[in-house]
């Protein structure tokens, strides 16, 4: 009897319902498969191989080649799913080419091996020639589908290189083909910039024997000089709404920012004092930018409103803090140097955790991608400089492919779609 | 008569003092793991507070083993050893009792660190985002069935969630464990994904 | 009637299904500054007297420290002996390139070198030589005279040059 009540009691106290978080993920990245369908021509194949190396350069997807898998089906139909489960694979995308005259049409869609179903289907539209493009396209959605954010493959990358004393400011794809050549000069291009729309770029040139700012527009390689003078004027910025140029000039005895309304001309001074004031970076609603100072005696990051013209700081650790973007609202990227090496560091201006993403040496020129979600970046091994980069969900890193070479300043487009 | 039905308030009482004392303890103390996310929680019907997380301590078996000790030596004579007795049997059906609930922590904390290392965790992550899904186990541990309870307000988010319970498909572990521990517990729980 | 239907709808399906992304194109446009005729750019430039000139060897050479652009006591006689010059004949124009190591970002390392180079300028003023008389321009760290990544070459490259024009 008082076993039965006891049973009846620790049965009510025991009426729980079991919750289980889950608060981490082990980064683990998407076990994918990208197959034609249907047809396998030459064009289709290379649209396939495209979309294979842009997956795997996000270092989130392991895209797995055709030697490693068990069955290939030539449509969802033909899925095995033993096959796939057996290989861990997460998704197949199967991708249709439809060629005609005038346009190239591709279809994708992606499979869930685990539902063995169709989860999306989506397509891209594009002219015959432009095979590269759409299966840039076709990565992005990819991307997106599964990460939320989109993707970067059909951006572009600005750069400089140098060549026995030619500079040759560049801009290829993201994935370095297509490289075209925007300007080519005897003497050093630096700081290009891309505008918000894309259509236009800013840069310095030291063609006239000193540090002058210059917008070009891609189309119709139409330059303009931002402004005469006989002091440098350099560090441009286009504003979000591409109506201001912020940038540095030493026209008043010293290095200090100022903006040029495009249209007017009309130029107003944001910095006032005797130390060194540059890089100026628009935040994204274009009401702040942060820039570098030393006028606490070595280069930190100051952040100025622009309607008030109040400035605060922003770095507090290290001895060198410069070439600060905005990643999002509440975090930048810079420059760091804690004593003696120069990495990128990311700031989270709400919570001050300093992370340090790099740990190579001689690392500049921090450039971040439209997505917010990758940084490449300048370095050094031993003489020769390379591109490198960080994925800052998965950590994982990369070196950005040879052909890049001996190049500096990236700049990182804005989304083309 | 009077005998048994005193023997009977008391085992009452005695009940009720280790409920009490369970539940202060247990609202007092938290175990530290080493991993950040061990989180088994318990909801309480009688407790008004249903999302606190706790987890079972050991400390807790020990000094409830004292508490009830203490109790039988204040009794008169000849009652203690009938209630000697009972108390061996509480005290069997108590270490049982723990050891069931030791048993479904090792296994919480096995799932969830198996639904980790499959999660696949999306980029476009606000914080605060939670999503949660109630699970249907069989006596196998296969996942019968899941469906969303709370919805994280992104479909990606969501889907990416899904993916993995759907990956996981079984909780190997269930089937060593006995039925009416998997009846209470596993049968039905709630999966939450919340990204720190 | 029954296909024009069919048809429609078929249509609309095919419409309401897809979600279809066309292709941007991109074109971009070569500037070359270095073949002969382009040099339509230079006459936009109207505050310099320094275009397509051929200096050669600077005159002098100031060197700096890390990060600083205070004058070091090495740099003092030459200086001095600058000035003279300067002074005996004021028709020289003395035209001043700072330069900085490749350690650090571009932007800061050109204002940096301009500061080396206004410290130049500042201490001939002060020591009476006419600012009328002296250019000051910052490279950066864009023309190194030893592209090596070692101290030695980032000790040469911490310079200010000093040239005679005219």
């Amino acid at each position: 009897m008082i076993r039965i009540f006891y049973l009846i009691f620790i049965n009510l106290f025991l009426n729980s319902e079991l919750i289980l978080e889950i608060t981490e993920s082990a980064n683990q990245p998407v076990k994918i498969a990208v197959l034609q369908k249907n047809d396998s021509s030459f064009k289709g194949q290379e649209i396939v191989n495209i979309i294979s190396n842009d997956l795997k350069r996000t270092g989130e997807f392991e895209v797995l080649s055709s030697d490693q898998l068990l069955s290939i089906p030539s449509n969802e139909s033909e899925v095995i799913q033993r096959d796939w489960l057996l290989l861990d694979v997460d998704s197949i995308v199967f991708i249709e080419t439809k060629e005609t005259n005038n346009s190239l049409d591709v279809n994708y869609s992606i499979f869930n091996v685990s539902y063995n179903d169709i989860e999306d289907k989506r397509r891209v539209l594009g002219l015959p020639d432009s095979i590269r493009q759409s299966s840039h396209y076709v990565s992005d959605g990819i991307y997106e589908f599964f990460f939320g954010i989109k993707g970067i493959s059909a951006t572009r990358l600005m750069y400089v290189t140098k060549n026995s004393d030619i500079y040759r400011l560049m801009v290829s794809d993201a994935d370095g083909f297509n490289e075209q050549i925007l300007l080519k000069s005897n003497k050093s291009i630096i700081s290009p910039a891309w505008s918000s729309d894309a259509k236009d770029i800013a840069y310095v040139s030291f063609e006239n024997n000193r540090a002058q700012v210059f917008t070009q527009n891609l189309e119709s390689g139409k330059r303009e000089l931002v402004l005469g003078s006989s002091s440098s004027v350099s560090s441009p910025a286009w504003s979000p709404n591409k109506k201001f140029l912020a940038f540095t000039s030493t026209m008043d005895g010293n290095s200090e920012i100022y903006l040029i309304e495009l249209k007017t001309k009309k130029i107003s001074r944001l910095t006032e004092n005797s130390s060194i004031d540059t890089e100026p970076a628009w935040s994204t609603d274009g009401r702040k930018i942060i820039f570098t100072s030393d006028r606490a005696g070595s280069p930190q990051i100051y952040e100025i409103d622009i309607r008030t013209k109040i400035k605060r700081r922003l770095t507090t650790q290290g001895n060198y803090n410069a070439r600060a973007s905005y990643l999002n609202k509440n975090e930048i990227v810079f420059v760091h140097r804690g004593t003696e090496n120069f990495n990128i560091a990311k700031l989270n201006l709400k919570t001050r955790d300093l992370d340090v993403l790099t740990s190579t040496q001689n690392d500049e020129s921090p450039c971040i991608a439209p997505n917010g979600n990758v940084i490449i970046y300048a370095t050094k091994d031993g003489s020769l400089s390379y591109l490198a980069g960080v994925n800052i969900s998965s950590k994982v890193k990369f070196r950005l492919p040879a052909l890049y070479g001996e190049l500096k300043e990236p700049a990182w487009s804005p989304f083309l779609r | 008569m009077i005998k048994w039905f005193s023997a009977f308030i008391l085992s009452i009482l005695v009940h009720a003092l280790i409920f009490l004392i369970y539940s202060f303890l247990d609202s007092v103390q938290e175990e530290t793991t080493d991993r950040k996310i061990t989180n088994v929680s318990f909801i309480q019907p009688e407790k008004k507070d249903t999302d606190t997380k706790k987890t079972i301590d050991k400390k807790d078996t020990d000094t409830k083993k004292t508490t009830t000790k203490e109790e039988p030596i204040k009794e008169p004579e000849k009652k203690i050893i009938k209630d000697l007795d009972k108390y061996l049997v509480e005290e069997q059906e108590q270490e049982v009792f723990y050891k069931k609930l030791d048993k479904v922590e090792q296994i919480s904390a096995q799932v969830i660190k198996d639904i980790e290392s499959i999660w696949i965790r999306p980029n476009n992550i606000k914080k605060g985002m939670y999503a949660e899904f109630n699970l249907t186990i069989d006596r196998l541990g296969n996942i019968d069935n899941f469906d969303i309870k709370r919805s994280s307000g992104s479909d990606t988010f969501d889907r990416a969630a899904m993916n993995a319970i759907k990956k996981y498909k079984k909780i190997k572990y269930i089937k060593n464990v006995d039925e009416e521990t998997y009846r209470i517990y596993f049968a039905n729980f709630t999966l939450r994904f919340k990204p720190e | 009637m029954k296909n024009i239907l069919i048809s429609l709808f078929s249509i609309l399906f095919v419409f309401a299904c897809s979600s279809v992304e066309t292709v941007d194109v991109q074109e971009t446009k070569t500037v070359d500054l270095t073949s002969s005729e382009s040099d339509s750019e230079s006459s936009m430039d109207s505050g310099s007297s320094m275009s397509e000139l051929d200096i050669g060897e600077p005159h002098t050479k100031v060197f700096f420290d890390y990060d600083q652009d205070t004058l070091r006591e090495d740099a003092l006689s030459d200086l001095l002996a600058i000035s003279r010059l300067m002074k005996e004949n004021v028709r020289y124009t003395l035209l001043i390139e700072g330069h900085a190591d490749e350690r650090g970002t571009r932007e800061y390392n050109l204002a940096l070198s301009e500061r080396r180079a206004t410290a130049v300028e500042n201490f001939l003023v002060a020591s009476g030589v006419s600012s009328f008389n002296i250019e000051v321009v910052g490279y950066g760290e864009e023309k190194p005279v030893d592209v090596a990544s070692n101290e030695t070459a980032w000790a040469k490259n911490r310079r200010a040059e000093l040239y005679f024009i005219k």
